[in-house]
């Protein structure tokens, strides 16, 4: 049977009243935990797993299929409505949708653009899972710590595009993210390393509270100085007519959500890479294109870039999750968690031990795909109101917010420590011109280069040639080491042609 | 409303306040002890991991069996790699210390006692619930046939890389290869966040050997993506994982076996009541069928109940082997 | 002659860090192994020499910029709101912090009427504990006071 029968037969088990309506209410809850700062979807799946046990196991995992897929759009909406990421990957959508809500005063377009998007790149990231699933996640173990290795130093080069004017200070704070992340356990020694003997710094900065201090509340610092600024009446209508995107924004939109759509969905099949890089590689890839506004000013394609890519990816990592029960995120890890508690073994043998569930669940992700893009754009109309609310009365409920989010991702004041001290020093760097994007890339991508860069050292014995001598690293390593040599040449050829023209 | 009504309802809360106030003056000069109608369950590992998993399960066994009345409160507390959760556990004082427990496994005992100064006599053990305990296995891209050839090699001087997780995994790994006598440089670790992840790795062919728990692997052994290839137990599994030898039966060494186990803490200001009550009512848990069928069961664990005495002389004596095999004051 | 500047300030204080952080990469965590590659200290040591060197150059160019960095009074106000939340939340439990909190702040420093600060209060008590404390079953904590009740 061609595997698109096999979906087909997968729409026939999923489309029952009961299974739609579990869909729904996934998506609707899925949007609001991923709204909600410090609740990532992984929280959010975890904490709604018991809910699940009383449904039988297809209805259950339609259902915490469609949150966490819902989660990826919700995490959108604070990072574009108060530029506090939902989640991490939404740190990049806070980058454009921020001042395309606020500058360019289109909220409306900015959410409905993170939604199409999400939407595009969702549907990409299926299609693929359809099709190449199994394949797919083959391809994804051929990617071993070499491999990886190179991948991220590409993805390090990217952090380069996002530096602005001042490249020294881009490197500062690149390097400030990467010293942050390293505090902590070692995993590969199991040894602590810059811990200064407290107790707190053994497992190190954690990610949630620092993207929204660094982000978001020096935000609220900074906004204190506007609360006097009568705000002017939002000149946008607060209905779908009025979020209705323009012909010309659809096509801005289009390209870059295809592109990391493809982008996002391999990205997500690779062990331990995730959304977070994801939608982190898709924007920075975005600053290589044309685009037509500058990114970071409310560009229509920076919101697509990185949100197409962050929905595709978390399609993408249902690859090795079905075809071989790898979990490649810590949520994927808990629906693992929540598939044996059904009595089901995920792992190489689901597709043919329990070819109605797993397709079921293949299916269940177009359903709830299409679903959580109508429940999005219901909401927009509301979700846009909240802008209409002075700031001065904004002040105290973002810091509220950020306090509550920051507590709930470890549970500990801890967490509210760390977003306090990251937000007096995100507010310091950016009076002083620091861009603060850097940081939060570096600290998300160095440990994973550190590690696999680590282990294929142990598996040479030290030596470099294992980054030379495999055919897939090889390719990537040519790739990266033409992605720091050509503008170098260039620059050079550039510099020669001009003094003999002169 | 009248003079009478108000009178009634007035008197009605007097004797509810009374009650309770009895209620809680029993509780404080009688010996036995009875739980508070909320427990606080500290977890120091992240949601939905093994940890996680085995708590909840308990939990959710203890209230609707009717063992404990009243609500169970599961936090996962994962500041500090869970330090910060054991340590606050260790301290706690007065009422809350006889209403609080820790899942308290190997796994967190190694980091605990290499990392930071608390150690388990800073609580009361109330009881270890299962063993686990681990194998080798080996992907079809090893080049060896089984772990003999590839004990050989490593005294040869090649290199045999070896896959796995953190904490017990590493103890296993640590004590195999000073039986067998190689060195680390010849048979390597590669330490990775999960058992999952290093299997991962086994099966893109980046490691030779990876060492897991029969649970992990269970479905790629079925598939047959991994083959066990040695059994790291006084005696050989049964099922699917049969074929895989003891140490003993590869050569001239002793068998390996280094349990990993389950187990409840509580801090150590718990009184004896509190601390008989509860070690009593993790002994009802291990005796249902639903630990038994669905976690015991499912998790390929060996059932090992040991009530509060026994536990606490089994992970003194484990705590203080690790020191020294670690060197550890 | 430019006085010292948060613009002077940063740049020091990251190649203060970033001396911290390569001193004891290389001497407590190892550097390179000959058998087993990069030590802990590897990689952190490194980033931290790169910190050091486009610190010194980011302070060097500090001496160029013009234009001074202009803090405001009530910027601090929000910093020492966040602070004082954090400490009061060991003292009284979160909820009654967040409560206080919003109280004090619209009527004394925002001088809003009651009617205001009461509706922002119900809209931030709706998604602190209808939301994350009912909703997602986050238990805030309860300061001192715990102990007391």
């Amino acid at each position: 049977m061609g595997n698109l029968e096999l979906l087909l037969k997968g729409f026939a088990i999923v489309l029952t009243p009961q299974n739609i309506g579990a869909a729904l209410v996934g998506a609707i809850l899925g949007l609001g935990v991923g709204a909600m700062p410090g609740v990532g979807s992984l929280a959010g799946v975890a904490l709604l797993l018991p809910l699940t046990y009383k449904f039988n196991p297809t209805t259950a995992i339609i259902m915490l299929g469609a949150l966490y897929y819902s989660n990826m759009y919700g995490g959108s909406y604070s990072a574009i409505l108060l530029n506090i990421p939902g989640d991490s990957p939404a740190v990049m959508t806070a980058l454009d949708g921020y001042p395309m809500a606020k500058k360019r005063k289109r909220p409306g377009q900015a959410l409905l653009t993170a939604n199409m998007s999400s939407f595009i790149g969702g549907t990409i990231g299926m299609i693929i899972l359809t099709f190449a699933g199994p394949g797919l996640a083959n391809l994804g173990l051929k990617f071993g710590p070499s491999e990886m290795t190179a991948i991220l130093l590409i993805a390090m080069t990217s952090i380069s595009w996002l530096v602005g004017e001042n490249p020294i200070k881009g490197i500062l704070i690149t390097m400030v993210g990467i010293l942050m992340a390293s505090i902590g356990m070692d995993t590969l020694s199991g040894s602590p390393r810059y811990d200064f003997g407290n107790m707190y710094l053994l497992g190190g900065i954690p990610f949630t509270p620092f993207v929204i201090g660094t982000v978001g509340f020096s935000q609220v610092i900074s906004l204190i100085n506007e609360r006097n600024k009568t705000t002017k009446k939002m000149d946008t209508k607060l209905s779908i007519r009025g979020s209705m995107l323009t012909k010309r924004d659809f096509k801005r939109l289009v390209p870059p959500a295809l592109r990391s759509g493809f982008l996002g969905t391999f990205v997500g099949v690779l062990p331990g890479a995730g959304a977070t890089t994801g939608s982190f590689m898709g924007y920075a890839i975005q600053k290589k294109f044309k685009n037509e506004d500058e990114l970071g000013t409310g560009a229509v394609e920076g919101i697509a870039a990185c949100e197409a890519a962050n929905n595709a990816a978390a399609a993408g990592a249902f690859a090795p999750l079905l075809a071989l029960g790898i979990p490649g995120s810590g949520t994927g890890a808990v629906l693992l968690g929540g598939l044996m508690m059904w009595g089901l073994n995920p792992g190489p043998l689901l597709f043919k031990n329990e070819p109605d569930f797993a397709w079921g669940l293949i299916s269940s992700l177009f359903l709830s795909n299409i679903l959580t893009l109508i429940v999005a754009i219901m909401v927009i109309p509301f979700l846009t109101k909240i802008l209409s609310v002075p700031t001065k009365y904004m002040i105290p409920i973002i810091t509220v917010v950020c306090v509550v989010g920051s507590y709930s991702t470890t549970y500990s004041m801890y967490g509210v420590f760390i977003m306090l001290a990251s937000g007096i020093l995100g507010y310091f760097l950016q009076k002083n011109d620091y861009p603060v994007a850097p940081m939060l890339l570096s600290f998300v991508l160095a440990p994973l280069l550190e590690t696999n860069m680590r282990k294929a050292f142990i598996i040479s014995e030290g030596s470099l040639s294992i980054f030379f001598t495999r055919p897939i690293t090889l390719v990537l390593m040519i790739i990266f080491i033409s992605l720091i040599t050509v503008p170098i040449i260039r620059g050079i050829l550039g510099k020669v042609k001009k003094q003999k023209t002169a | 409303m009248n003079i009478k009504k108000k009178l009634i309802i007035l008197l009605a809360v007097l004797s509810i306040c009374s009650t309770s106030l009895i209620g809680c003056q029993n509780k404080e000069t009688s010996k036995t002890y009875e739980p508070s109608s909320t427990i606080s369950w500290i977890v120091t590992s992240s949601p939905g991991g093994g940890s996680d998993i085995f708590t909840r399960m308990i939990s959710d066994i203890m209230t609707t069996e009717n063992i404990v009345e009243g609500t169970i409160v599961v936090t996962n507390k994962t500041d500090g790699g869970g330090e910060i959760g054991r340590n606050e556990v260790a301290h706690l004082t007065g009422e809350k210390a006889n209403n609080t427990l820790l899942t308290f496994n190997s796994g967190d005992l190694m980091p605990m006692v290499q990392n930071t100064q608390n150690r388990s006599s800073n609580f009361r053990i109330l009881a270890i619930m299962a063993v686990d305990k681990q194998l080798i296995f080996k992907s079809e891209h090893t080049k060896y046939n089984d772990f003999k050839e590839a004990i050989e090699a490593a005294k040869n001087g090649e290199s045999v890389v070896i896959g796995g997780s953190k904490g017990d995994d590493i103890a296993t790994y640590e004590a195999m290869i000073e039986e067998i006598g190689v060195s680390q440089d010849n048979m390597k670790y590669i330490t990775y966040d999960s058992t999952g992840d290093a299997i991962t790795a086994a099966l893109g062919g980046h490691v030779e050997f990876v060492i897991s728990k029969p649970a992990a692997a269970s479905e790629y052994v079925e598939a047959g993506l991994l083959i066990p290839v040695l059994a790291l137990a006084n005696e050989r599994y049964t099922g699917n994982l049969a074929d895989a030898p003891t140490l003993s039966e590869i050569g001239d060494y002793e068998n390996v076996e280094i349990p990993v186990w389950r187990g409840v803490a509580a801090p150590a200001a718990m009184s004896d009541e509190a601390v008989a009550f509860w070690s009593e009512a993790l002994g009802k848990v291990a005796e249902t069928e639903q630990w038994k069928n669905d976690y015991i069961e499912k998790n390929k664990l060996i059932p090992d109940y040991k009530d509060t005495v026994e536990a606490t002389e089994y992970v003194t004596q484990y705590e203080k082997e690790f020191m020294e095999a670690n060197g550890i004051e | 002659m430019s006085k010292i500047t948060t613009k002077k300030i940063i740049p020091l204080l990251f190649i203060a860090v970033g001396l911290v952080f390569a001193i004891v990469g290389f001497t407590h965590l190892g550097f390179w192994d000959t058998v087993e590659g990069p030590m802990p200290g590897f990689f952190p040591s490194i980033m931290a020499i790169v910190m050091i060197f486009s610190g010194i150059i980011a302070f060097i160019q500090s001496f160029k910029e013009d234009g001074n960095v202009e803090y405001k009074a009530p910027e601090f106000l929000v910093i020492s709101a966040g602070i004082g939340i954090f400490v009061a939340t060991f003292i009284i439990g979160l909820i009654p912090t967040i409560i206080v909190y919003i109280i004090l702040w619209l009527k004394l420093f925002e001088k809003s009427s009651w009617k205001n600060t009461l509706i922002i209060l119900a809209i931030t008590l709706f998604i602190t504990i209808g939301v994350f404390g009912t909703w997602l079953g986050i238990q805030f904590p309860k300061g001192i006071l715990e102990n007391i009740l």
